[in-house]
């Protein structure tokens, strides 16, 4: 197949193009892990919401240390700008599971005894984001 | 001319490899009271067994998230960027968390 040079620089220049929309059309996105603990270092059971969306974090089960001492990774993406809030909402465990999934922080720590910590993330800070939980005054 | 520097190039490879592993310029004193808190920075525990204060390196991140926890005291963290160690570093302050008591 015999192309002309003005239709090879055509097509460079297509291909050029598109690899730059491409590239400015995709959404930044990141791998971060989360995990909490309380102020004795032990594993603290939490619900990770992420940019106060309450609703979705109980819906995607974002629970930490439910069974144990483990920890939760969420690919996160920064649509709007390179920074996202994480509030770390303690939760109360019967026998593996939550009763209460709480839809706010005055709830959660109603219902944990813990009190919540919100953080602001930003791109390119370190993969782990580690919360300590100091219990509720009076609790 | 050129033997007498291959002769000496063992030496300054080495020179070279021990500037490159020492401490960088924003190594800096982290202590925390009391000083059996735990300290965990960017998510890590930091510290442990080590004697305190202990020197740490904070070259390798944009930011770090400095945590110090205690059984009898409220948690306490500070953000550090690396303006805010330059900074430190310029005028010789170190990285100090005072923990308050529940």
């Amino acid at each position: 197949m015999n192309r002309s040079p003005r239709s090879n620089r055509l097509r460079t220049l297509s291909l050029s193009a598109l690899l730059a929309c491409t590239a400015c059309g995709s959404i930044p996105t990141r791998e971060f892990e989360f995990d909490a603990i309380d102020v004795s270092e032990n594993a603290r059971p939490c619900l990770v919401v992420l940019n106060d969306d309450w609703t979705t974090a109980a819906e995607k089960e974002r629970f930490v240390n439910l069974a144990g001492d483990d920890s939760l990774v969420i690919n996160i993406e920064f649509p709007k700008g390179p920074e996202f809030e994480v509030t770390m909402a303690p939760v109360l465990v019967v026998d593996g599971k939550v009763p209460r999934v709480p839809k706010s922080r005055k709830e959660a720590r109603d219902y944990s005894g813990y009190v919540e910590e919100v953080r602001r993330v930003r791109l390119t800070d370190p993969r782990k984001v580690l919360c300590i939980l100091p219990k509720k005054s009076g609790s | 001319m050129a033997v007498k520097f291959l002769r000496r190039l063992p030496l300054v490879l080495s020179a070279l490899f021990l500037a490159a592993c020492g401490s960088s310029g924003y190594s800096r004193l982290v202590s925390v009271n009391p000083a059996d808190a735990s300290v965990y920075i960017n998510g890590e525990r930091i510290g442990q067994g080590s004697s305190r204060p202990f020197t740490f390196d904070f070259s390798k991140a944009e930011r770090y998230y400095v945590q110090a926890t205690h059984p009898d005291y409220q948690p306490e963290f500070e953000w550090f960027d690396l303006e805010k160690i330059k900074n430190m570093v310029q005028t010789g302050t170190d990285v100090k968390l005072t923990l308050r008591s529940r």
